[in-house]
């Protein structure tokens, strides 16, 4: 963004001001003696803090009068602006000024120094105004491509239709209960499988409420279910992922990638959570959304970094860490090893363990330390 | 099943069986035990292991004089001696009050026996020598039960336990915590065997005499040198013992129990003792048929680790009506089940984590998940504990988890038991 350049700190300026700046010797553009050569209409757009567009208004002649007052020109519902605020004109040279007409807290960023009492700005400058951001473009400005419809950049606009989340919610909810049904082995599995489903939906339902409630913060609606659709389908994404990763498993147990697509899955998913959230939510730039995805997804991959660290794996003396899901298969059909070689890859468990009695030392007791001379506890041989 | 209760002088279980103890003073005592306890109780001493910092003890148990100064008791009375010896030291009260440090001098760690030393006199002293007795005849234990003072309880020698791992004679008599390292002796007051261990209800255990006197005589050979320390002695005689044992196991004559469509090993040798059980709940979607065979005996180290168990288990799962991804889901949780009783009992300190290396494998027409799990241990040289769990694939009818668990094992004699146990597991052709 290229700063407005501060005229009068220039020391020449343009035209004559409210504040009594004497006029350019053969020129005056508020004297009316001689009216702008070609009248071009501009566009003034008001921009929350976050740089969103609160409003934009087509500004046929110029000067135009910016306020708080009802007949303002263009009116900025802002406790920080004065009912007449600053006045938009255009200089003989054709450059748009931006002249404070008096206000009480200025035009442009508060740096501390001199007040400006007029900024010129090029089309899409920002000047700060209040609490608000003022963006001018002049009517040939340039203006970004559409995006199609069916951009992979819209991750979520199939379901921010009603129906389509509902839908969505509908199909991962009976995915939920069919893969809780499956992995039950009680009598009263229907039933248990359906309260299964309805607690993990319970857990979407309080998740999507509070992204709901940021939506409506930012935006004036809630899209709860656009959310709960948006996390229901990643639920159901993620669960694919644990059972290939399961299969994967099963088939291949000697290729040591137990769990790693699962990690994985983990670790992508939920920065894509975040941003579809993002996206729903509000009317975020893509590359915000992103990044405020990677942030979450870097700090909860710290976080899990720190618990697993945090995690002695000495203490765990009675856990058998190993891969003992079995999967409807028939017996010809799953790749097998010999006995032979089975019993091959045990003999490197040995060095396994071997290294970690030396390296990964016990926490040290007394015990370890070297007897103390007055205390021999091996008998000496010459005594008895 | 039962499990066997050290005669452990450990004073927190002391405390715990304290009531469930009967006091062996309450009975009528023949005329002769007055004279028996009379002649020998000045031979008997009180031992305590006392922790330097807290100068309290620690543990508390028995011994008795053999001459030369020489004091015999159980290893597991001076074990914190052996594992963590700077912190503790040890000594022995007799019969005149007198206090005497004491010095280990040898230990047999598989039969929990221990020599010490001390500068205390007795007046008299037990001559060990190799004893015969009929069954039934009467003994008498004499030890320290709860630190009440020296006790004489009376019982009936009921000869060596047969088909044992490690050697014991059974006591008809009462031992209390506290007792352990004591004498048992008959009415001529020869040493039969050491009071170690309980079952509870006068079902007590001995250590036979002829380990002592092996143990003496390693004691007196003017050859034997210390070793490094105590500790790798321990473990040299726990990897040497194995070496009697170990092929005797899954031998070619090994007893075979037939389990729904599998012929599967059973009583993998004759110190195994096997049990079965089953689930046939007419609600359950599946019905279940275990079968468990153990050595039933450990061996003590040190109270952060227990070794030397062997054990198998088979689980049979039948399918009623769950749909192959239940039965699957079911199957799964059974081969991921891992029972406290394969797991021995270890401390950080003790062992390192498991590590598991899990392959499907194929062998004689039938496809195992099969898993070999090993720990070892830090502080004796050579030991691992070694859990193998396989689980038959390819079927939604019927599933097998079996599971063998060596506890104190050499990796050799793990890895060759492993390889013997899932060669035996077979379609029943019948």
């Amino acid at each position: 963004m290229e700063r407005p350049v501060v005229v009068n700190e220039l020391g020449a300026p343009l035209t004559p001001d409210a504040n009594g700046h004497p006029p350019a010797p053969h020129d005056g553009q508020s004297g009316a003696s001689t009216p702008p050569l070609i009248e071009r209409p501009v566009i003034v757009e008001v921009l929350g803090p976050h740089g969103q567009v609160r409003t934009r208004t087509r500004l046929a002649a110029l000067p135009a009068v910016i306020g708080r007052g009802y007949d303002s020109d263009v009116l900025i519902d802002d406790p920080h602006i004065c009912p007449r605020h600053a006045e938009l004109v255009r200089n003989d040279g054709g450059v748009l000024l931006l002249r404070d007409l008096g206000s009480v807290n200025g035009i442009g960023a508060r740096t501390g120094g001199a007040r400006p009492t007029s900024i010129a700005l090029a089309s899409g400058d920002r000047v700060q105004l209040g609490t608000v951001s003022l963006r001018v473009l002049e009517l040939d400005h340039p203006v970004s491509a559409a995006t199609p419809l069916a951009a992979a950049g819209s991750i979520t606009s199939s379901i921010l239709h009603p129906w389509r989340a509902l839908a969505i919610c509908a199909g991962a909810w009976l995915a939920l209960a069919l893969l809780s049904y499956q992995a039950s082995t009680e009598g009263e599995a229907v039933v248990s499988a359906v309260q299964q489903s309805v607690y993990t939906f319970v857990a979407i339902a309080i998740w999507a409420g509070g992204w709901g409630l940021a939506t409506r913060i930012v935006s004036h609606r809630f899209r709860v279910l656009s959310h709960a659709a948006w996390a229901a389908g990643l639920t159901i994404v993620m669960a694919v992922i644990v059972a290939t990763d399961e299969w994967l498993d099963f088939l291949f147990p000697g290729a040591g990638m137990a769990s790693l697509l699962t990690g994985m899955g983990a670790m992508l998913l939920l920065p894509l959570l975040v941003a579809g959230h993002l996206e729903i939510a509000s009317g975020m730039s893509r590359s915000r959304r992103w990044r405020a995805a990677f942030v979450v997804g870097a700090v909860a991959a710290i976080f899990i970094v720190v618990i697993s660290l945090g995690d002695d794996d000495s203490r765990y003396t009675q856990a058998l860490d190993y891969s003992g899901r079995l999967k409807p298969l028939p017996a010809q059909m799953v790749p097998t090893v010999t006995l032979n070689d089975f019993m091959e890859s045990v003999a490197e468990l040995r060095d396994e363990v071997d290294a970690l009695a030396e390296e990964d030392a016990p926490v040290t007791t007394p015990s370890d330390e070297p007897l103390p001379p007055a205390e021999p506890a091996a008998p000496a041989p010459d005594e008895d | 099943m039962h499990s066997l209760t050290r005669v452990a002088c450990v004073l927190a279980v002391a405390a715990a069986l304290g009531n469930t103890a009967r006091p062996a003073g309450a009975q009528q005592l023949p005329v002769g035990t007055a004279e028996v306890f009379r002649r020998h109780a000045d031979r008997v001493v009180r031992i305590q292991v006392v922790e330097s910092g807290s100068a309290a003890k620690s543990t508390l148990g028995s011994g008795f004089f053999v001459g030369d100064g020489l004091v015999v008791t159980n290893y597991h009375v001076i074990s914190r001696l052996v594992t963590d010896s700077a912190r503790h030291r040890a000594e022995l009260t007799d019969t005149r009050g007198e206090t005497h440090p004491v010095r280990v001098l040898a230990i047999d760690v598989v039969h929990d026996l221990a020599v010490v030393h001390s500068d205390a006199s007795p007046r008299s002293t037990f001559d060990i020598k190799p004893v015969e007795l009929d069954q039934g005849e009467r003994l008498y234990a004499l030890g320290h039960p709860h630190d009440l003072g020296l006790t004489i309880t009376e019982g009936t020698y009921n000869g060596p336990l047969k088909y044992v791992l490690y050697p014991k004679i059974l006591f008809s008599g009462s031992l209390n915590p506290g007792m352990s390292g004591g004498p048992a002796i008959d009415t001529g007051g020869r040493v039969v065997g050491v009071n170690v261990s309980t079952a509870g209800n006068e079902i007590s255990f001995l250590v036979p005499v002829d380990r002592v006197i092996a143990l003496l005589e390693r004691v007196r050979r003017p050859e034997t040198s210390a070793r490094s320390s105590l500790l790798a002695e321990a473990a040299l005689q726990l990897r040497a013992y194995q070496d009697g044992y170990i092929a005797r196991i899954f031998s070619d004559s090994i007893k075979r129990v037939t389990l729904g469509r599998f012929s599967l090993p059973t009583e993998p040798a004759p110190f195994f003792k096997c049990w079965a059980d089953a689930d046939r709940d007419e609600e359950d979607p599946y019905e279940s048929v275990q079968h468990f065979c153990s050595t039933d005996d450990h061996v003590f180290i040190s109270g952060e680790q227990s070794t030397g168990l062997l054990s198998l288990t088979h689980e049979l799962l039948i399918n009623k009506t769950l749909n192959p991804f239940r039965f699957h889901a079911l199957y799964s949780g059974a081969f991921q089940n891992v029972l406290g009783s394969d797991v021995p009992f270890a401390d950080a300190h003790a062992v390192t984590p498991y590590k598991c290396e899990t392959r499907n494998v194929r062998r004689a027409e039938i496809s195992l998940r099969a898993v070999f799990c090993l720990r070892k241990y830090r502080k004796l040289e050579g030991l691992y504990d070694a859990l193998i769990k396989a689980a038959v694939i390819g079927s939604s009818e019927t599933g097998l988890v079996t599971t063998l668990s060596l506890s104190g094992v050499t990796f050799e004699n793990a890895h060759v038991l492993a390889r013997r146990y899932l060669e035996q597991i077979a379609w029943n052709d019948q």
